[in-house]
């Protein structure tokens, strides 16, 4: 593996693979998003309340699934490819998101609530504007996690041939070339890193905004 | 056996000490009490006993030794230490708690188990109920009474206590404070007591020191804290209710009255009445053959149901100890709409009764005591 | 039914991959559970350290697990198989557990240490006695987070050349054979769930019932 090497890999392949990587992430986080959302903030409601413990102890072993065998559970029913790959990923993104948003929602301060509907404010505006801005951190810091485990099980997406960063990983392993695994791995761990800070930042500067 | 000699402490980073130049004296088998407002130094004071702060200057001497060149753990496991929030650890049992020094101490566990027992007992609460329960599944009164006990296991000559008693509710505290008072007689431990409480300081201490911005401002008997008030700062701080304060100094036994007249469970109604005529009074205390006290009857119910067993009108009364202090019985006799309050053993036997004109009797010649006091300033 | 039948044809090579599945994750939890609660413990009064070493960790969590392991077999030492495995495998449970243990010792409550020292408890003595045991619960919310997501990464360890449950389901991806996989995916799942659940009877066992009232509702 010399520099020479590295720096092909970078210039021949990377580029393509790496939109396809992003499109992949962002396509499946947004559609996480949009479907966990609404559904922590249904679950998080005073009539689930009493299921509440058994819905998040759900969660919480539904996230004790390897990513592997959630790509992989999703083959023998969508086949192989780019759409089969984001139901996946879509899927194995909902569940941190959904849990943070109803801890979020279900952590808040009852005496601000009680407030808001005390002078008379209806339910939904309570919804969007008590709760909601007060749990955004929390419901930005799951969008994080669930955005730092998408790019790592998009690696994985290859191997039911939806592309991405994993094609050169795991065509550098199989093939025993260095250069490729390394390249590899290393644009998805900045990919995640990027995310991830830039969420943090996100998420930072909202919670000084409420402070 | 406690001695303080011009000790000063200042945290890093402020300006003025957070006590200044103090000197104390606490003889043995006495209670000292330092009182003062918030942020005065106190528990800074207290904490420089056991060298849980160190001084920036002057001496320490405790039982005659100097006690800064002590290893700090040693000395501390031979000074009882009880805290406002007691700091009971949540993950060991009540007996668990109560081993911690003796265990320290590499004490046999027979002796321990004895120990905890009889420590137990002392405090009121039952050893074979209680040891084996954890923090979390005692009351808050049961919790201070462990954390006394814990600090007494190894039977230390010397206790520091820093506002025990505070964070209970104030039903629980006299009651705790009383228990302690008692135990006290039996326990003669020199205690260096902080509050910030002058009600509690005069109940309790033996001595008080009044501190001010971390200096002493006066160290006296409470009778001398309550009318011989050394600048205004001690007056302003004991406040104007002196007269009221002194009932917490005045024990039952002071002016309870002996000798009364009583009836016993076996007399027959005739004679009940009798009793109650000689003594001109409209009831009578009921006591059993052992002198135990069983209630009162009042006259006219007597008289109005002549018929029925006379028995069937005895009526439960409260009670108070006879080296309670005034202020318990008059709140316990205002509490109850009683005129009089019978006082009884540990046993409950009778001893006595106090009265209600007889407590308000006090009150006037305090008032009165005050009013002398008060008068060279308005000359 | 497919799977069903896989599962009976074969039964010893399921068994040995869930055996070399478990090896796998029993020195891995071992080894960071000896390293990181130490980290924990000596970084419990250092602020500054502790948030320098906790960004390193949150750092490693947010590289993909995959490209993890594509890192260090290019790195001579560690290569192909166990040794990336394992280090690969302890570098993930850092944050959890150290995390966990640094929070725990710092938020025991003031006046119980202060309690203690003042009854005479050397620093050693407090730890050991008092602020371990009593972030024993916390600990133990960390090592069960760990030992969960550890079950899930080996699985991705057999791209590396480990051997193991993630066999089953990465070789039914490229055969295409439905049954492998599902097996692997039911296999490893139990795995997680039983580790969840060994996890959670570990630590009714060892941590003093005085601290689990809140959780049972029996104490006032
Ligand atoms: N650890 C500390 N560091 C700095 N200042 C302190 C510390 N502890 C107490 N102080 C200051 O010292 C003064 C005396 O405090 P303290 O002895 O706790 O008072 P008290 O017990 O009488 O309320 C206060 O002004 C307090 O703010
Ligand atoms: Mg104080």
């Amino acid at each position: 593996m010399t520099l020479q090497e590295i720096i092909d890999t970078l210039i021949n392949n990377a580029p393509s693979l790496i939109i396809e990587h992003l499109q992949l992430v962002f396509l499946s986080v947004g559609l996480a998003i949009l479907i966990a959302l609404p559904l922590g903030i249904l679950l998080s409601r005073e009539k689930f309340k009493p299921y509440l413990p058994t819905i998040i102890s759900f969660f919480n072993i539904a996230q004790g699934v390897p990513s592997l065998a959630v790509i992989a559970i999703f083959m023998p029913i969508l086949g192989i490819g780019f759409t089969s790959a984001v139901v996946a990923l879509t899927i194995y993104a909902l569940l941190p998101i959904i849990r943070n948003t109803l801890a979020g929602l279900g952590n808040l301060d009852q005496d601000i609530i009680e407030a808001a509907k005390g002078m008379g404010m209806p339910a939904g505006k309570v919804l969007l504007k008590i709760e909601l801005p007060l749990a955004l951190p929390v419901i930005i810091a799951g969008i994080q996690t669930a955005t730092v485990v998408t790019v790592g099980t998009a690696i994985l997406a290859d191997l039911i041939g939806a592309g991405g960063l994993g094609r050169m990983i795991f065509a550098g392993i199989s093939m025993f070339e260095p250069a490729r695994i390394l390249v590899g791995s290393l644009l998805s761990a900045i990919i995640a890193i990027s995310l991830d800070q830039a969420l943090k930042y996100i998420q930072t500067k909202l919670t000084v905004q409420f402070q | 056996m406690i001695q303080l000699n011009k000790i000063s402490k200042t945290y890093p980073g402020k300006s003025s000490p957070a006590v200044d130049n103090l000197s104390l004296e606490i003889d043995k088998g006495e209670i000292c009490v330092l009182v003062g407002p918030s942020g005065c130094g106190k528990t800074t004071t207290l904490k420089m006993i056991n060298r849980l702060i160190e001084p920036s200057s002057g001496k320490l001497f405790i039982n005659g030794k100097n006690a800064i060149n002590q290893n700090p753990n040693k000395l501390r496991q031979d000074i009882g230490y009880v805290i406002q929030d007691i700091g009971l650890f949540p993950h060991m049992t009540v007996a668990e708690n109560i081993a911690t020094v003796p265990k320290l101490k590499d004490w046999e566990q027979s002796k321990i188990d004895q120990r905890v027992d009889e420590l137990l007992n002392l405090i009121g609460l039952d050893p074979e109920n209680t040891k084996d329960n954890y923090p979390a599944q005692l009351s808050g009164g049961q919790k201070q009474r462990i954390g006394v006990a814990r600090a007494m296991a190894v039977d230390p000559p010397i206790m520091l206590m820093d506002e025990p008693f505070a964070a209970v509710d104030p039903i629980t505290r006299t009651q705790l404070q009383n228990e302690f008072l008692s135990l006290q007689k039996k326990i003669q431990k020199t205690i260096c007591f902080v509050t910030h409480d002058i009600d509690e300081a005069i109940k309790m201490g033996d001595k008080i020191a009044i501190l001010n911005q971390g200096k002493l401002v006066q160290y006296d008997t409470p009778e001398n804290i309550l009318f011989n008030p050394k600048n205004e700062f001690v007056e302003d701080f004991v406040g104007s209710d002196r007269s009221l304060k002194v009932l917490n100094l005045l024990k039952v036994n002071e002016i309870m009255k002996e000798n009364i007249p009583t009836a016993t469970t076996d007399s027959s109604a005739e004679e009940v009445l009798e009793k109650i005529n000689e003594s001109r009074q409209s009831y009578i205390l009921i006591i059993d053959k052992e002198e135990k006290l069983v209630g009162y009857v009042n006259k006219e119910r007597i008289k109005n149901n002549k018929d029925k067993n006379w028995k069937d009108n005895i009526k439960f009364s409260q009670v108070i100890s006879s080296d309670a202090s005034l202020i318990d019985a008059l709140t316990r006799l205002i509490q109850n709409n009683q005129s009089i309050l019978p006082v009884t053993s540990d046993e409950n036997n009778l001893i006595g009764i106090v009265r209600l004109e007889d407590i308000q009797d006090r009150i006037a010649d305090s008032y009165q005591a005050e009013a002398e006091l008060e008068e060279p300033e308005v000359v | 039914m497919d799977t069903i039948e896989y599962f009976i044809d074969n039964s010893s090579h399921i068994a040995d991959l869930t055996i070399q599945h478990l090896i796998l994750i029993g020195i891995a939890i071992i080894l960071a559970l000896i390293i990181w609660v130490s980290v924990g413990v000596a970084i419990r009064n250092k602020d500054k350290t502790a948030n320098t070493i906790l960004s390193i960790g949150s750092l490693f969590m947010s590289i993909p697990s995959v490209a993890l392991y594509g890192i260090l077999v290019t790195i001579p030492f560690f290569g192909l198989r166990t040794r990336s495995a394992v280090f690969g495998l302890i570098l993930y449970s850092m944050i959890p557990i150290v995390r966990n243990v640094y929070t725990a010792l710092n938020e025991v409550d003031p006046s119980i240490i202060e309690a203690a020292k003042g009854m005479g408890m050397s620093e050693k003595q407090i730890l050991k006695e008092i602020q371990l045991p009593l972030a024993l619960p916390v600990i133990f919310a960390g090592v069960r987070v760990a030992l969960v997501m550890m079950v899930g990464i080996a699985t991705l360890a057999v791209f590396i050349g480990e051997q193991n449950l993630g066999q089953l389901i990465q070789q039914g991806i490229s055969r295409t054979r439905n049954d492998m996989v599902i097996t692997g995916a039911i296999m490893v799942s139990i795995i997680a769930i039983g580790v969840d659940l060994l996890i959670g009877y570990l630590k009714k066992k060892i941590v003093s019932p005085g601290l689990l009232f809140d959780e049972n509702q029996g104490g006032r």
